[in-house]
């Protein structure tokens, strides 16, 4: 294949990737979730105050509800915010664009790996990346993690590089070091990753071997850049979010089962454990059947890949225990074995948020097995993948267009745009809004209603603001303007003269008969079920009905 | 008899073969076959391969017969009132799908074809039933950490098998690939198109899994130093120990 037909099709990859990310952005997911507002509207925070929500300025951590998040992703969104205004689509911007960008820098690394001969090859496993699910799904929503693996991408590309231009090793290192403020998981990976490069790059055969102009600038790069992390190490912040997501009491009540020592008992459960969740990410029915078990990160009925991508996937599989000694393949091992390490030791049974960066080194395994098929039988391989793609491109329409956005529309908390709509054209209507079974609402609501981020840093309690990273309990509770966010508390609530906005389990319709209250407007998901009812007390009728036994009543008895 | 040392260490400390018990020919059948499958591997002398072989397929035969006749035949067709609700959901999801040809539209049925119709449902659940015997979990964690719903998994082999399987699987299908073929995608087929819901599991695969660690294992049985070979048993005790205990907890 010649190189001016590759650049061809590659273009055609790219343009068809970008369709695919940028198309109907602000529809589909339908629904916001609450994440992304947290980004965006920290990102116009930013822009209209120089501070977040809290009022802090140049956090190293996004505070917000306490996740604890990497800023980066916020802080590059604010171009975005500038340009297009706070909306969804300018939101998922930077996602969708580094979702497209990421094609290219695949592209560049699969030509770089010697073992792969076929540019044809190469050309078809950047298909199919471009219209994995995986990549599609996380380019499409405001995802740090989709951030990070484009900085994976290029930081790899670099190493690459760096085995005839060992100066690109330093940029490769502190694009490493840089990746750790898009996403948590980076911050092992990268570790993980500029350890294990020093020795694939350099070859040193002592450890005086490993000291050199390039790895001493790099150490210093990579920990300058950690400076402002490492000031904050000792806070909550650094590790809350890590810690949280451990699975210890697993570990601890498999180990009490164990008639052994308990050292020893405990590292074969945690041996176990990790084992389980590590196999689960290359296994073949995680990664090419089943979707990701949380709704708010899956798409029906697709998984990862297309089913049919096992095929070049086992036969790479088998490629790479051939070729293992080639120094590109060790490093494809090492890559798989380091991208799936912070995944494989949180309770998530198979995140594919979490272990974005395996789409990496899968990729290159895929490539190897295409590789080895074409070298077979490269007509009926290139006929049978032409057939596959567009096969797999009817499902990607079936499943990503036509039926996540109704039926994981509840699980992408749709239903604010609208709500926010109801409550404009209420603006002298004192409004509760039920906290009970929704993530917090406060930051979706300020989202949509553009809220002036001066009142909302003006409503955060002072410890708080005060010690951003500490890690206080995250209270929902929030008032602005006439909206008051919080748990519904049925004794004090039905006797004040408000709208009350919750669920179908917050207020059943027999709540509402038991306690006067009257429905005045329903919202409705895709898929035809209520999110949300608005209703309206009626104080004096409920009043009237109990004989004003009650003291909240005292005001309605003339 | 030293040769057959690292398939009969492996039959002793794998849990599937207790469990086959329940089913005692069954369990017997397999046992020989694992034996008669890791000997035809190991290069029996030429005039004894057409016996091996012929006493192996009628030995899968046999298992095959167990299998399907064990197993709780899954109807492809069938549809719950749970998979009725489902379907009503995804198709009311669908927007016209229409071409304008001239002055005309034709419509085309799309949701019917991906939804309505129950070859889409059959090639789903044959898709399902494919993946869960090719999860390396299924074998060596207990399909841990996704389970599937209403199956009582159990363990099948220990977990710190699985290196020597993927190594062993590797050597039998550079040198053997012909027997790895034949002992593979039969079953495979079949347990896809019949369902895996067997309290003993899909035992046909067992001989083949068995003997790709026995083979994997080899190297250490045959290594002068004896340091890994007994740093292998030891951990291979300790780890029997642990799955032991997980499945008797109550």
């Amino acid at each position: 294949m010649s190189r001016m037909l590759s650049l061809l099709l590659l273009t055609i990859i790219v343009v068809l990737g970008a369709f695919l990310r940028f198309y109907k952005l602000a529809e589909i997911p339908s629904g916001f979730y609450v994440d992304e507002a947290a980004i965006g509207y920290n990102a116009y925070s930013v822009i209209k105050t120089g501070a977040d929500e809290y009022g802090k300025t140049w956090p190293i951590f996004l505070r917000s509800y306490n996740a604890y998040s990497s800023p980066m992703y916020m802080y590059l969104t604010t171009f975005a915010v500038s340009a297009y205004g706070l909306s969804i689509w300018s939101t998922r911007f930077l996602s969708a664009l580094v979702g497209s960008m990421s094609i290219v820098v695949v592209y560049l690394i699969l030509k770089n790996i010697d073992v792969i001969k076929s540019r044809l090859s190469v050309i078809a496993t950047v298909t199919i990346f471009t219209i994995s699910p995986w990549s599609i799904f996380f380019s499409r929503g405001a995802f740090e993690a989709n951030l990070a693996f484009l900085f994976l991408c290029v930081s790899v590309l670099a190493i690459f590089k760096s085995k005839e231009r060992k100066w690109l090793f330093v940029l490769a290192v502190a694009i490493l070091s840089i990746s750790t403020y898009a996403y948590q998981a980076q911050r092992l990976i990268a570790v993980f990753l500029t350890g294990y490069s020093v020795f694939w790059v350099f070859r040193p055969k002592s450890i005086r071997g490993l000291f050199n102009k390039f790895t001493i600038t790099s150490a210093i790069v990579f920990v300058f850049i950690q400076i402002p992390q490492i000031l904050i190490m000792t806070k909550p912040a650094f590790g809350s979010r890590a810690g949280g997501l451990f699975y210890k009491d697993d570990v601890l009540t498999q180990s009490d089962k164990i008639p052994l020592p308990y050292f020893v008992s405990y590292l074969l459960s945690f041996i176990r454990e990790f084992g389980a969740k590590f196999v689960s990410y290359l296994s073949p029915r995680s990664l090419f059947h089943l979707p990701d078990p949380d709704t708010q990160r899956s798409i029906p009925e697709l998984s990862a890949f297309y089913s049919w991508v096992v095929i070049p996937f086992l036969v790479g599989i088998y490629q790479l225990l051939k070729l293992l000694k080639r120094e590109y393949v060790q490093f494809v091992v090492a890559l798989t074995i380091i991208t799936i390490l912070p995944a494989a030791l949180t309770t998530d049974p198979f995140s594919t948020l979490r272990s974005l960066g395996l789409l990496l080194p899968v990729t290159i395994i895929i490539t190897m097995g295409i590789d080895k098929l074409i070298s077979y039988k490269p007509k009926i391989t290139c006929l049978t993948l032409l057939l596959l793609i567009v096969i797999s491109l009817i499902q990607l329409w079936r499943s990503y267009f036509v039926l996540f956005p109704t039926l994981y529309a509840k699980s992408w908390d749709y239903g604010y745009r609208e709500l926010v709509q109801e409550i404009e054209t209420r603006p002298d209507t004192k409004i509760l809004i039920d906290e009970n079974r929704n993530n917090p609402s406060y930051i979706k609501l300020a989202f949509f209603m553009q809220l002036d981020p001066e009142i909302l840093q003006q409503s955060v309690d002072m410890p708080i603001a005060e010690d951003y990273y500490g890690g206080q309990e995250f209270v929902s509770d929030y008032q602005f303007q006439n909206i008051e966010v919080r748990n519904l508390v049925w004794d004090k609530d039905i006797y004040d003269e408000q709208l009350i906005i919750g669920d179908t389990l917050a207020i059943s319709d027999d709540q509402a008969k038991e306690h006067e209250l009257t429905k005045v407007f329903q919202i409705f998901d895709p898929s035809e079920k209520v999110v949300f009812a608005g209703f309206v007390t009626n104080p004096h009728a409920k009043c009237q009905k109990i004989s004003f036994q009650n003291k909240l009543c005292d005001p309605y008895l003339n | 008899m030293k040769r057959f040392l690292p398939i009969i260490f492996v039959l002793l400390f794998t849990p599937w073969i207790d469990r086959l018990f329940a089913k005692p020919i069954a369990a017997l059948l397999t046992v020989c076959a694992c034996i008669f499958l890791y000997a035809l591997v190991m290069r029996v002398p030429n005039d004894s391969k057409k016996i091996y072989t012929a006493v192996l397929t009628a030995l899968f035969v046999v298992l095959t017969v167990f299998q399907i006749t064990t197993t709780k035949r899954q109807f492809l067709f069938e549809i719950s009132n749970d998979d009725n609700r489902y379907q009503q959901e995804k198709l009311d999801s669908y927007p016209p799908v229409k071409i304008p040809i001239s002055n005309k539209t034709l419509w085309i049925p799309a949701a019917h074809w991906f939804e309505g119709r129950s070859e889409y449902l059959a090639y789903y659940r044959i898709e399902e039933n494919l993946f869960e015997n090719l999860d390396p979990g299924n074998y060596f964690f207990a399909m841990a950490p996704r389970p599937r719903t209403g199956v009582d998994e159990f363990e099948k082999f220990l977990y710190i098998f699985l290196p020597f399987f993927v190594y062993g699987l590797y050597k039998l299908i550079r040198n053997n690939w012909e027997v790895v073929v034949l002992t593979t995608l039969p079953f495979l087929a079949l347990l896809s198109l019949v369902g895996n819901s067997n309290p003993l599991g899909a035992f046909t695969l067992l001989p083949i899994i068995a003997v790709a660690v026995a083979v994997g294992m080899k190297p250490l049985f045959q290594c002068k130093n004896r340091i890994y070979l007994y740093v292998l048993i030891v951990l291979t005790l300790l780890v029997y120990i642990q799955i032991i205990a997980y499945q008797s907890y109550v």
